[in-house]
């Protein structure tokens, strides 16, 4: 593996990829601080124009605009206190706090240090990890598919939504959508309405578009958003050597957070905002000072960012093993995959293969070393483009979208694709229901659906249709998570039930 | 010296003659170009109906390197994957300005049959008249296949052992109406043994399932010998003569059987393109066919070349619908 690893290093030195790191990572920065433009949102305008580069220097663009996002959401929730991405959501806590007592600068080169830390520590997981998981997924045959795809669900509908059944009602959209086109086994047209572009199913390009971009930008004009005054960033003399040195000093909470979102990350759909959240509750339980919480310490700031940085390198462990996103973001990386018609899985390394997916895992490294320079000496400047107001945001992104859908395969079907899940999208956000469900239920739908109809295709008889499905190990493994995960759903939401009449009973 | 404008009078209006002349012949021209314009003039357009890096796509890639040499223009490839390239001949079928000779089609026989009469009336789209055929650069061999290490070792064996073990043997197919699936009926019906479908996505994927130990045989064309020769080997195979690019696999005429049954990697347009622009297309890729640049870049895919003419493509599709109505019908039931 090394001498493959090493090979694959040399891949880095392409004229395109020297270019589009840095554009990827500015991108992904000043996408990232535009509240509203999540990572998912930045990915999903840029995927299609990312198909007119080769494959590699298509997912090394994608990846830096990914990784650099996850970054960028922190700088607007430090400095006017709304999380430009959702996974920095936990960093206005403290961020603010911080920026409000004029240590703005602090905070924003903590966040930048625990971003770097936690992305190169999930770039390592995925680069030891992958191929493990990959060549395990030679052992998943169909009924392993159909189970990987249901656990897949479970977890994403446990831990994403806002309470299970949302998440549910979210995966079954998801797979609703995934029904359209034609069956596989039979041939037979299923909900195309007549619809010949239909005929190959719902695409994932326009889709994506739609959720994300329209959805996101329709939520934005229908919320009042105030208009935030920026705070000065100050002038604090050693503000970086203190961040540093508060970084050797704490190598636990370094190393847990990022932990925590790497973990959270290779969890189908759960994406940065569960892993912050998850992180920063653990930094708390942790910390020498926890009343220091929500008051503005930098120990928060670390937690939030090594964890949602940490999760972009997970989430691509399960994407490039068994084709399964772990988060939103690294389903519209699959988008990317499929585009070019690469598979994900053991295929990926087999024949002397995998250099493409090692090249691009090792991208991230000078992906992350360039986003920390520019970070670091620009963070001042990246401020400035939390400025641009919310009309003049929404036609871009808008007009982006419907190029992208467009260009995606020529077709206007897709933009109506992309107009109709926008508004789908834009519902289910007003019903507080979260897209990654449906998102992965989308993803997942096919999957599931293949699994499970060529087990009963290959078993000669029914009972040996419920030995294959029941009976086989992997199948035992993935229905115990599945179970734990609908278990403690309702555990949990009936626990909550309980608290609220018993404080009912009080009042 | 005075020179008055009145003595320049005479050449002022023939320079202004000559403007207004020189302006009207041009707008002629210019109105007139497309008539005198040689086709072509701007690249075509190529709709592959399967995935990018698939066999087709390949295919495509090949004819396209030399399509500026021999067609005068380039290719734009543009992918409309869906349905086991169904999706792109409906779009091409319904659209009816593409027939104007700037757009072909990626084709492959015989598929192109099944796609569309094993439906019933009303969900059929597209007919096989749709479309008129340009010609084809080869057709491969179905062959049915099993891992090096399988127990099945031949026809024989497979023949022995299916008839022992009814419904138990599995075979691996890329789509439920492809050829893979028509194939895999064809030697059911003739060796008179029954094997169960399962169906896959794609040719990978029922290749990773063979691999895997999934199921027990797949049916595919013979280009797996060139690809992976190490993991499969090939039962047999459905050419009359032993094929070039593995000549020790026994052939099915070999083996006593009537049977010969291939998929064609060849070109298409939609119907209505002019007839001159239909000749044009057919002699650049007659003559595009006799390079040997081109059919050393063919066998490197594992495509033997050999150019059928559109009368060979046509009269084999209407062979093969006719000698296999049982296909058809098979399909159409489900």
């Amino acid at each position: 593996m090394l001498t493959q690893v090493l090979h694959a290093a040399s891949g880095l030195l392409d004229f395109q990829i020297i270019v589009l790191i840095p554009l990827g990572v500015i991108i992904g920065i000043v996408c990232g601080a535009l509240p509203g433009i999540s990572a998912s949102v930045a990915l999903a305008l840029f995927l299609p124009l990312s198909f007119v580069l080769a494959p590699l220097q298509s997912l090394v663009f994608l990846g830096a605009i990914y990784m650099a996002a996850e970054y960028g959401g922190s700088i607007s929730a430090i400095l006017i206190n709304t999380p430009g991405t959702p996974g920095a959501m936990a960093a206005t806590f403290d961020g603010y706090p911080m920026a409000r007592e004029g240590r703005a600068l602090e905070a924003l080169y903590a966040s930048i240090l625990g971003s770097a830390t936690g992305g190169i520590l999930g770039m390592l997981v995925l680069l030891f990890f992958t191929p493990w998981l990959a060549r395990l997924s030679l052992k998943f045959e169909s009924p392993e598919m159909f189970w990987l795809a249901m656990a897949g669900l479970a977890i994403v509908a446990n831990l994403s939504a806002e309470n299970f059944t949302k998440g549910v009602i979210g995966a079954c959209i998801g797979l609703a959508m995934a029904m359209v086109g034609q069956d596989l086994q039979t041939g037979v047209n299923r909900f195309t309405f007549g619809i010949v572009e239909l005929e190959g199913g719902i695409k994932l390009v326009p889709t994506m578009l739609g959720l994300f971009a329209v959805a996101q930008m329709l939520m934005l004009v229908s919320s009042k958003l105030e208009d935030a005054s920026i705070l000065g960033i100050g002038n604090s003399q050693g503000a970086f050597w203190r961040m540093l040195q508060f970084y050797v000093k704490h190598p636990f909470l370094i190393l847990r957070s990022s932990i925590i979102g790497i973990v959270i990350g290779i969890l189908p759909g759960a994406g940065a905002s569960v892993a912050s959240f998850v992180s920063y509750s653990e930094a708390k339980r942790y910390s020498k000072e926890p009343e220091r919480f929500g008051k503005g310490t930098p120990e928060a700031l670390f937690a939030v960012d090594c964890a949602n940085n940490g999760m972009v390198g997970g989430s691509l462990v399960p994407l490039f093993a068994l084709g399964i996103p772990g988060s939103a973001s690294a389903a519209i990386m699959l988008g990317a995959l499929i585009g070019h018609g690469i598979t994900p899985g053991m295929q990926l390394f087999m024949h002397g293969g995998g250099s493409l997916v090692y090249t691009f895992i090792l991208s991230l490294i000078p992906t992350t070393l360039f986003m920390l320079v520019i970070a670091g000496f620009g963070a001042r400047w990246f401020a400035k483009v939390i400025d641009v107001k919310v009309p003049h945001l929404v036609p871009i992104v808008m007009a982006l979208a419907i190029i992208g859908s467009y260009s995606s395969n020529g077709s206007l079907v897709d933009v109506f694709v992309t107009f109709s899940t926008g508004l789908l999208g834009y519902l289910l956000l007003s019903f507080r229901i979260n897209l990654a469900p449906v998102v992965l239920g989308f993803v997942l739908g096919p999957m599931a659906e293949e699994g499970l109809r060529r087990t009963l295709e290959l078993a000669p008889t029914a009972t040996a249709a419920w030995a294959t499905l029941f009976g086989r190990p992997i199948c035992i493994i993935l229905i115990l998570i599945t179970a734990t995960m609908i278990i403690s759903a309702i555990i949990s939401s009936h626990r909550r039930r309980s608290r609220n009449s018993e404080g009912a009973g009080i009042a | 010296m005075k020179i008055g404008l009145a003595n320049f009078r005479p050449l002022k209006i023939k320079i202004v003659r000559l403007c207004a002349a020189t302006l009207i012949a041009g707008s002629v021209l210019i109105a007139a170009r497309p008539a005198f314009a040689e086709y072509p003039d701007k690249p075509y357009t190529v709709i592959v109906g399967w995935a990018p890096g698939g066999g087709i796509d390949t295919y495509t890639r090949v004819v396209a390197k030399y399509a500026q040499k021999y067609l005068g223009e380039r290719f734009v490839i543009q992918y409309k994957k869906g349905g086991g390239g169904r999706l792109a001949y409906n779009l091409a079928a319904k659209n009816k300005d593409i027939a104007d000779g700037y757009t072909l089609l990626s084709n492959m026989m015989p598929n192109y049959a099944l796609n569309s009469l094993t439906y019933s009336k009303g969900e059929r789209g597209y007919a096989p008249s749709d479309f008129v055929q340009l010609g084809a650069n080869t057709c491969v061999p179905s062959a049915f296949f099993v891992t090096a290490s399988s127990p099945i070792q031949s026809a024989k064996d497979l023949v022995a052992y299916a008839r022992k073990n009814p419904g138990k043997v599995t075979v691996g197919v890329a789509g439920a109406r492809s050829g893979n699936e028509a194939f895999r009926l064809i030697v059911d019906h003739t060796l008179g043994i029954k094997t169960r479908r399962i169906t896959y996505g794609g040719g990978s994927e029922s290749l990773k399932a063979l691999l895997g130990g999934e199921v027990m045989v797949m049916s595919a064309n013979a280009i797996w010998l060139k690809q992976i020769p190490h993991e499969v080997r090939a039962l047999f195979l459905a050419s009359d003569k032993p094929y070039k690019l593995a000549p020790h696999t026994p052939t099915l005429t070999q083996l006593g059987y009537d049977i010969t049954d291939c998929l064609t990697r060849g070109m298409a347009v939609p119907k209505g393109v002019p007839e001159s622009r239909i000749t044009f297309l057919r002699e650049g890729l007659t003559k595009m066919a006799q390079d040997k640049a081109f059919q050393n870049d063919l066998e490197k895919i594992g495509l033997v070349p050999d150019w059928w003419d559109q009368s060979r493509v046509q009269a084999f599709i209407q062979n093969y619908i006719d000698k296999h109505d049982y296909v058809f019908k098979s399909m159409s039931a489900r």
